[in-house]
């Protein structure tokens, strides 16, 4: 027995199932893409690029924000427009009906396959949601984002509808303050911290957020259609 | 900024801007026969050489051209895809999966080459999972010991030993039997 006498039992896959098989997967090959995993990354970031989403696609909203209402963690929330030139965020989205656009300024995205391998690669451990909404369930990936001079990790969690949650773990860098604009801030406590809630709002995205800082990092839950009492729910039930 | 087309080239090109037949036509045997070296001839080869596609269909826009060529993400897919299907099905592990083949059932029945290749799979399954998977990613796939090396985290050497070892072991069991 050699190297050949193994070799020699390769073959070729039946001309069959070769053609059958590429039929199936070069039908989506062959409709229009509809970026489904920009679609999804889209949404997962968004919270990134609400504020300069809003700047962007309406130039009245040039000035300078007049207060700045609350700080939480890297995110500086305030009533009003903010100017662009004070937004680091690294993405914009764009939407048209028939495109997902997003911009980016220099970040860097790796995918992990679970918390344990997003946390190695965001170099803090990641938190993991005990509980979930009746019929929400984890999505496939976790996406560790540079941003700035820290680190995001994200998760994404949906129902069998288009309903969605992302959990963002942010270890903010130095100078990496995001300055963020909304109708209404509540200000509430999660797991003992002091938080803000932001209801869903007529912003582009239309998402509402539950935002604190604990343990030097910034959390932030998005969703689409999460009450606060759900989303509190879910915050108290990160762990390890 | 960077515009989407640029975003897609660098979260990782969708395997339609690589020329996905191409690809397909040349990645597809060495696919299949990773598989029929893992778990024998059989539906079972065709149907995680689907499942691997299908999956690296759907995974496309994660295939970053800079980290690993098409054929190692490929074959990363379809171990994971074998991985899976063994987590599925307990009761089909890789020794199980051809315990009940034996040659005195198929060597009035099929051509001498079948049969041979049934005796050695009965010889592949018992070998060790490891050695058995490099066995069939070297002799079943086609890959080279540095590529075999990427893909399991094993240096390009031991890598070498263990396919040697596993020849050797082989080639024992395979003369001791007439």
């Amino acid at each position: 027995m050699n190297d050949d006498f193994l070799t020699r039992f390769r073959k070729p896959p039946r001309p069959e199932f070769a053609a059958a098989l590429y039929q199936r997967i070069s039908k989506p090959m062959q409709t229009p893409m509809k970026y489904p995993a920009l679609r999804r990354m889209a949404l997962i970031l968004s919270i990134f690029a609400s504020v300069p989403l809003t700047v962007l696609v309406f130039p009245s909203a040039r000035t300078f924000a007049q207060g700045v209402l609350e700080q939480v963690g890297g995110f500086v929330f305030s009533v009003g427009p903010i100017d662009p030139s004070q937004v680091p965020g690294p993405l914009t989205i764009v939407r048209t009906p028939d495109s997902v656009s997003i911009h980016i300024t220099g970040n860097t995205v790796s995918t992990a396959n679970d918390p344990a391998e997003a946390g190695n690669l965001a170099g803090f451990t990641v938190l993991v949601p005990a509980y979930l909404p009746s019929g929400y369930v984890t999505g496939s990936d976790w996406f560790v984002i540079a941003e700035g001079q820290g680190t995001v990790v994200t998760s994404d969690y949906h129902d069998a509808g288009k309903n969605f949650l992302f959990i963002n773990q942010w270890q903010v860098g130095a100078g990496d303050l995001k300055p963020y604009n909304r109708e209404a801030i509540v200000e509430v406590t999660v797991r003992g911290q002091s938080g803000v809630w932001l209801p869903e709002t007529a912003s582009p995205n239309g998402n509402q957020a539950l935002v604190w800082e604990e343990n030097d990092k910034t959390y932030s839950l998005i969703s689409n259609a999460l009450s606060l009492d759900e989303m509190l729910q879910v915050a108290e039930a990160l762990g390890q | 900024m960077i515009t989407k087309p640029r975003l897609l080239t660098w979260l990782g090109a969708p395997a339609t801007e690589v020329d996905f037949e191409a690809l397909y036509r040349a990645e597809l045997p060495r696919i299949y026969n990773f598989f029929r070296y893992r778990v024998g001839e059989g539906q079972l080869a065709e149907d995680l050489t689907s499942a691997t596609f299908e999956r690296a269909w759907r995974k496309r826009d994660r295939y970053r051209r800079d980290l690993a060529a098409f054929s190692t993400w490929l074959f990363t897919i379809a171990r994971r895809v074998l991985v899976d299907h063994y987590r599925q099905h307990h009761a089909e592990a890789p020794l199980h999966d051809a315990a009940h083949l034996t040659t005195d059932q198929t060597l009035e029945d099929l051509t001498q080459r079948q049969a041979d290749f049934e005796r050695l799979s009965v010889l592949l399954a018992q070998l060790a999972d490891r050695d058995r998977e490099l066995v069939a990613l070297k002799y079943g796939a086609g890959l080279t010991n540095r590529t075999i090396a990427g893909l399991t985290g094993l240096s390009e050497s031991n890598v070498g030993v263990i396919l040697h070892r596993a020849l050797q072991t082989l080639r024992a069991k395979w003369e001791a039997q007439p």
